[in-house]
């Protein structure tokens, strides 16, 4: 969706590859639609729209890809990911292990290594089915790739196989750009692509957590317009209950205001809803009254912090201390 | 055997010896399984009831409550093919007719206030497709849920509900819930405390679930009967989150609790050192000098803007905030 130059730059690459039958590639209703003549004449490549959606939402879109694929084996690569000619989907090495009815066991290998590369993936269509495929009750940014890996390790009983990080290309690009924040590197629109990130990622989890995902989960349907032209059908959406929509709008709305602001969430809770709004569409409302904030309130709160974190360096020789816990969550 | 009712009990001895004379007058089951969850002075058969159906079972070696892994061991442990669990403080009454309710679903599930919620009575099978309770989640909140969520979800069971006036609850307080003292009138620092403890184990249950969701072939923990009615947990039978996961978690569980108790937000939180703020110690949050003298002024300080602003919510609209 809206991610025309990565495509661009990495359908080549694909195509370079040998070691596929196929490759799919979904329009999640970009605003400028994309054109067959525009990525590379490989017959292999087959280029499907669907219409209609407005906010890029990876579970539901790959599903959708997923279930239009042809294949038996399928290889998940996101825009700008491509995989590098190391890569080799006939290694042993990627197959689980366990007891299963055929021969082998099935492939299931999760990239590994930085910059989007854990979120692409290797696998036996029916292990992808068995788990019913991704969770569409997660929106936005973060945890669907770790949501599956738990459902297909908790069916499976063993770990997923892991994809060396040379054997798959990515394009690096910022938190900002990845939370569809925009790619600014200003210090407050970092601090407003991180809160959108943290928020999306509290969310997806509570969601998971309320509502596992399963074969039997209810998945969106779709029906044909005009040949390689989708769309939703009415009705069909998996919504989760209401309680648990209002636990992720709070959870979601809590981190990002007090992410962004620095305020904790006990006095977020009480202050006036209309000040430190939800998100509209995916996009946070930040007015004039947040970005003064951000620059008088919040800065003037970081000092004592500042203070005591600088102080404390200095008292240990100047090396800054790493990160004392888990506190990168993707 | 029809149907077992099966609590499970740490250092809730007075709720217990409250309840458990009343599931002995309750007409409808066979067997009451009690499991003392380790606790520091250990039930003794003879506190109970007179009542045969009573069996008394104590798992032994145990540092924290552990609700999950506590009612998988007693449920397995259950003879019945019907199985009910009634925690300490609850107790069924006479408006709940197991038989009635079997004939129509097989499972039920607890509904109104008061920790009715985590309540149930359920066939043992339908139980099992599950796998039972989630035993990657510690502490108080949301294993309840999750196996609700699991047979909902999962199974796609329709779970009936026990209405309210078919269980008696022993009102407490959140505090008492986290195993601290009940905050008296004034105050306010230990309900503060007790609120953040809740708080942070509500979160990191979630997250922990979300991570590692249960199911039926999901290995769990086993024990070994070091004595007659004396259970042990084999060490090397626990569920355990990778490293990575369980990093994260106490993060997000220390985040919660400092940001609530001590309203810093999570993102300063991060930077100051860890020993200003630190895990908690086998379950119990160390509030110092410094985390009361911060409480008493710095927090009430920064509350003040807070209050005035928040008199304004009329004024600019307040849709209703979740529970």
């Amino acid at each position: 969706m809206n991610r025309r130059e990565h495509l661009l730059a990495t359908a080549p690459k694909v195509s370079a590859w040998p070691h596929h039958s196929e490759h799919v590639i979904v329009d999640w209703s970009s605003a400028v639609p994309l054109r067959r003549e525009e990525l590379p004449a490989d017959p292999r490549v087959r280029l499907l729209r669907v219409e209609g959606e407005p906010r890029w939402n990876l579970c539901r879109a790959y599903n959708f890809a997923v279930a239009q694929a042809r294949g038996d084996r399928v290889l998940k690569l996101d825009a700008d990911a491509w995989p590098t000619e190391a890569f080799d989907p006939d290694q042993p090495g990627l197959r689980l292990e366990g007891e299963w009815t055929g021969e082998r066991g099935p492939l299931c290998a999760f990239g590994s290594g930085p910059e989007g590369r854990k979120g692409q993936f290797l696998i036996e269509r029916g292990l992808f089915e068995a788990v019913g495929g991704f969770n569409e009750l997660l929106v936005g940014y973060g945890f669907d790739d770790k949501d599956l890996l738990a459902r297909l390790q908790q069916l499976s009983g063993e770990m997923a196989r892991f994809l060396p990080p040379e054997w798959v290309g990515v394009i690096a690009h910022g938190d900002a750009e990845r939370a569809e924040q925009g790619a600014s590197r200003a210090g407050l629109a970092v601090s407003q692509g991180l809160a959108a990130m943290r928020a999306t990622r509290l969310a997806n989890r509570l969601l998971a957590a309320h509502c596992p995902w399963g074969p039997r989960a209810r998945r969106s349907a779709y029906r044909q317009e005009a040949p390689g032209l989708w769309r939703l059908e009415p009705g069909s959406l998996p919504r989760p209950p209401q309680q648990v929509v209002a636990e992720a709008e709070h959870a979601r709305r809590m981190t990002f205001w007090g992410f962004f602001l620095a305020i904790p969430e006990v006095f977020l809770e009480v202050l006036p809803f209309s000040l430190f709004p939800p998100a509209r569409q995916g996009r946070w409302q930040v007015r004039w009254w947040h970005r003064l904030w951000w620059h008088s309130g919040r800065r003037l709160l970081e000092l004592p912090v500042t203070a005591l974190v600088g102080g404390r360096q200095l008292l240990a020789g100047g090396s800054r201390r790493p990160p004392e816990d888990g506190c990168q969550w993707d | 055997m029809g149907l077992s009712i099966v609590t499970v009990c740490m250092n809730r001895r007075e709720h217990l010896l409250a309840t458990a004379p009343k599931v002995a007058a309750w007409p409808h089951h066979g067997e009451h399984l009690i499991v003392d969850w380790s606790s520091t002075v250990p039930l003794r058969r003879e506190e109970l009831p007179a009542d045969p159906r009573i069996r008394l079972l104590r798992v032994e070696g145990e540092t924290l409550w552990m609700p999950s892994r506590a009612y998988n061991f007693a449920l397995s442990q259950a003879r019945g093919t019907w199985l009910m669990r009634m925690d300490a403080d609850c107790s069924p009454t006479l408006h709940l007719r197991p038989d009635a309710l079997m004939a129509a679903g097989s499972a039920w599930v607890g509904s109104g206030g008061e920790g009715r919620f985590g309540q149930f009575l359920i066939e043992r099978s339908t139980l099992e497709r599950v796998g039972g309770f989630n035993e990657y989640l510690s502490g108080w909140g949301f294993e309840d849920k999750d196996l609700r969520a699991r047979l909902e979800v999962q199974q796609g069971l329709g779970l009936g509900p026990l209405p309210a006036e078919a269980i008696d609850v022993i009102e407490h307080s959140n505090e008492e819930r986290m195993g601290q003292p009940r905050a008296r009138q004034g105050q306010a620092l230990r309900r503060n405390l007790g609120l953040a403890t809740m708080r942070s184990s509500r979160l990191a249950n979630r997250l922990m679930a979300a991570h590692y969701p249960w199911g039926r072939v999901t290995p769990r923990s086993r024990y070994e009967e070091a004595a007659p009615g004396q259970w042990r947990v084999i060490p090397a039978s626990l569920p355990r989150p990778s490293p990575e996961t369980a990093d994260e978690i106490d993060h997000a569980r220390r985040m919660e609790f400092w940001s609530c108790f001590l309203a810093i937000p999570d993102v300063f939180l991060a930077d100051l050192p860890i020993k200003l703020v630190p895990h908690p110690r086998r379950g119990v949050w160390q509030v110092r000098w410094w985390h009361r003298l911060w409480w008493h002024t710095g927090r009430r300080l920064l509350q003040l803007p807070v209050t005035l602003l928040s008199w304004t919510r009329g004024v600019l609209g307040r849709p209703p905030e979740p529970s």
